[in-house]
């Protein structure tokens, strides 16, 4: 124990000591913390009022990743199982939506790895170019024109999403979607603070570039 | 120059080294062919790009503040731009968590019930049978019409000691909460069903089958194709009729639910598309669609489901066409129906005047006499007389090949369901009909894979997928929906 202390950094140290400081003044953080120890204890209803808090962000984040809805809700409800599985490693100083975003990209980066063999019907686009889901999601709309407008916009920012280096996209997405602060995406990605807020501009710089003139019609 | 030994052996030979003159021959091919990975990337723009870029740092602090809250506006109206890429729809995980971490002994799947051994298997489904017949029987059975005097008393008691799961009319069903694709649910269900039917000694076969389709699906598109010159109407036909053989094997197998929610791709473009599909393509298309729906229980597949069922109601077919292929279409909104989907008004009630309950001449062909048995079964009109003569008609003709040797796998579908839904002894001659007359004309297409050749079906011409698809589907009906359980009543 006191050999691991002494390789950590003493900058890394206070950062930890001031994490730990912010967790214990934080009232929401100690209600997940409760709750936590609850799973750890094997409660599954706990991991329950979890899923409640976090489901939407959760799919929310897979979704902007894969643009896949049911691949979103599949992922999304492994972390939760993979959470309960893995309750004995969880340790108190550890925020519980840092360590839900650190499985979350650990499920990504294994759904990546066997993307090859992965189908869904919601990736696949027919010939006709158009999803029945879309045709019926955009029913209400009653100008075909702005409908058309709008799914063009649609499909040009996520193609521009999606031409983001995958390390890029996903720090773009937890800051930008799920308003997440460098050093909380810097340990849910195992990487330096560093690499995130450099990753971050390329990826900003990029999406500026793609997108210039659909930012610039709305400004 | 490296230092490495090995690289120096590679660039000019080492006569130190072992296998010196195999590597520096190995250096002199790749060095000849030119490949030199990554050597000769000029790396002139990057570095200009990278040096000319004098605020990057300044960039990359601003883009930081932002992200910690400071307001800027260009970095927010490319926010607001990437808002327009729309997010995910709202959606309850816990009921889904709550089973994925139930104990496995209340949640064994389809695949460790293999993995327990056919005897296990055996004992359980049987076990299975009679929980799932009590139940039925305790909360589906409808008591009031089972007492009265009315024509659809229900006949579930005799359901507990068959085992096949049992319904009222599907309209009651859905208002009990009862589940219409209960009977493929599960491996057991599906098991029992099979065996309860005479016809346990088919799943090897309907397996190979369905391993055959899945073995000519395009892995991108979806499309099942064997090579055969079909197009239009009948290749969306064959597609539809192959997803739902394959959605009728349930949910357990998540490789084969993955590829039948795949084979529904097409099926929904065709759908979508502007193209005018025929009143057959057009009906199975609409029943793919919809069966999908509730065997995944997918809020997306529901979506689709219902525009498909749109489309499908703007053009209703008026009648039931030959072999009763319309009925399938009928089959699509009474599933939807009865499944909890939501259907287009007036849907059901255009549906079954137009296809359903048209009364067919006794000489009919087999698919339009079972279309309509089966409808009045499922609407509560199973003791009617002209249901009786129907069920009759088919009991008297049993699946027989025809002069040529071919089979009608599509007209047995629709026949058959009726007639299991009869049972007692209409049901066993029909049973070693179909397997007397189907199973041999399977061919084997290597390990584990068979197909109904398409020369070998009525109609069939094209490739061998709608064959292949007719007869599963064909095979299929012992556990293809809740059986409606008045049909035996006198």
């Amino acid at each position: 124990m006191g050999a691991a202390l002494h390789i950590v950094p003493p900058e890394e140290r206070v950062r930890r000591m001031e994490a730990a400081e912010s967790l214990a003044n934080d009232p929401q953080a100690q209600a997940e913390l409760a709750l936590m120890a609850r799973v750890r204890d094997g409660d599954r209803e706990a991991v329950i009022g979890i899923v409640e808090r976090y489901q939407d962000e959760l799919i929310g984040f897979f979704y902007h990743l894969c643009w896949d809805q049911t691949v979103a809700e599949e992922l999304a409800q492994d972390v939760f199982v993979r959470l309960y599985n893995a309750r004995e490693r969880w340790q108190p100083t550890a925020r519980l939506r840092t360590w839900l975003y650190r499985i979350a990209h650990n499920l990504w980066i294994d759904h990546l790895r066997r993307k090859r063999s992965l189908v869904s019907i919601d990736a696949e686009r027919g010939e006709e170019g158009m999803r029945l889901a879309d045709v019926l999601e955009a029913a209400p709309q009653a100008d075909p024109d702005a409908r058309e407008r709008d799914a063009q916009i649609r499909e040009r920012v996520r193609g521009a999403l999606a031409e983001l280096p995958e390390g890029q996209r996903e720090v773009f997405i937890l800051a930008n979607d799920q308003g997440m602060k460098y050093h909380d995406i810097a340990a849910v990605l195992g990487i330096p603070e560093g690499t995130v807020k450099s990753r971050m501009h390329h990826a900003v710089r990029f999406l500026r570039d793609e997108l210039a003139d659909l930012v610039e019609q709305s400004s | 120059m490296s230092t490495d030994p090995l690289l120096k052996a590679i660039a000019r030979g080492d006569a130190n080294c072992p296998d010196g003159a195999n590597l520096a021959r190995l250096g002199a091919l790749t060095r000849a062919a030119g490949a030199v990975p990554g050597r000769q990337r000029d790396l002139r723009a990057s570095v200009a790009r990278a040096l000319g870029d004098g605020d990057s740092r300044e960039d990359e602090d601003s883009v930081a503040r932002w992200v910690d809250g400071a307001a800027d506006p260009a970095l927010d109206r490319l926010r607001d731009v990437l808002g327009r890429a729309g997010g995910p729809r709202p959606a309850d995980l816990r009921d889904r968590v709550r089973r994925a971490l139930a104990p496995a002994s209340l949640r064994m799947t389809p695949q460790q019930a293999e993995r327990t051994g056919r005897r296990w298997r055996l004992v359980a489904a049987i076990a299975a049978a009679h929980v799932a017949a009590f139940l039925l029987f305790t909360t589906l059975s409808d008591r009031p019409d089972q007492t009265g005097s009315g024509p659809a008393a229900p006949r579930a008691a005799a359901s507990t000691a068959s085992g096949t799961i049992q319904a009222p009319t599907w309209e009651r069903l859905h208002e009990l909460g009862g589940d219409l694709l209960a009977p493929r649910r599960s491996e057991l269900a599906r098991e029992t069903a099979r065996a309860d039917a005479r016809l346990g000694d088919s799943a090897p076969a309907v397996g190979r089958l369905v391993a055959w389709l899945i073995a000519h699906q395009d892995a991108r598109s979806g499309r099942i194709s064997a090579g055969g010159a079909v197009d239009g109407d009948r290749m969306i036909a064959a597609q539809a009729l192959a997803a739902l053989a394959l959605l009728g094997e349930g949910a357990g197998d998540q490789t084969r639910l993955a590829r039948a929610r795949l084979a529904l791709g097409p099926v929904a473009a065709a759908m979508a598309g502007a193209e005018p599909i025929g009143p057959a393509a057009l009906s199975a298309s609409a029943l793919a669609l919809v069966e999908g729906a509730l065997v995944t229980r997918d809020p997306e597949l529901q979506l689709t489901a219902r525009a498909g069922l749109l489309r499908l109601t703007r053009e209703l077919p008026g009648r039931p066409h030959e072999g009763g292929l319309a009925g399938l279409g009928w089959l699509a909104i009474e599933a939807a129906a009865a499944g909890g989907l939501e259907t287009p008004r007036g849907a059901l009630e255009a549906a079954r005047n137009r296809i359903a309950k048209p009364l067919p001449h006794l000489a009919a062909d087999q698919g339009r006499l079972g279309l309509a048995a089966y409808a009045r079964q499922t609407l509560g009109m199973g003791a009617q007389t002209s249901t009786r003569d129907q069920v009759n008609a088919l009991a008297g003709q049993p699946p027989a090949l025809d002069a040529a040797g071919r089979a009608d796998p599509l007209a047995w579908f629709l026949s058959g369901l009726a007639v299991h839904a009869e049972g007692g002894p209409a049901w066993s001659a029909w049973a070693d009909g179909l397997r007397s007359a189907l199973l041999p004309l399977l061919a084997s297409e290597g390990a584990g894979l068979a197909r109904l050749p398409a020369e070998r079906m009525r109609h069939g011409d094209g490739d061998d997928v709608l064959s292949t698809a007719a007869a599963i589907l064909a095979l299929q009906v012992p556990y293809r929906y809740a059986v409606p359980s008045h049909a035996a009543t006198p």
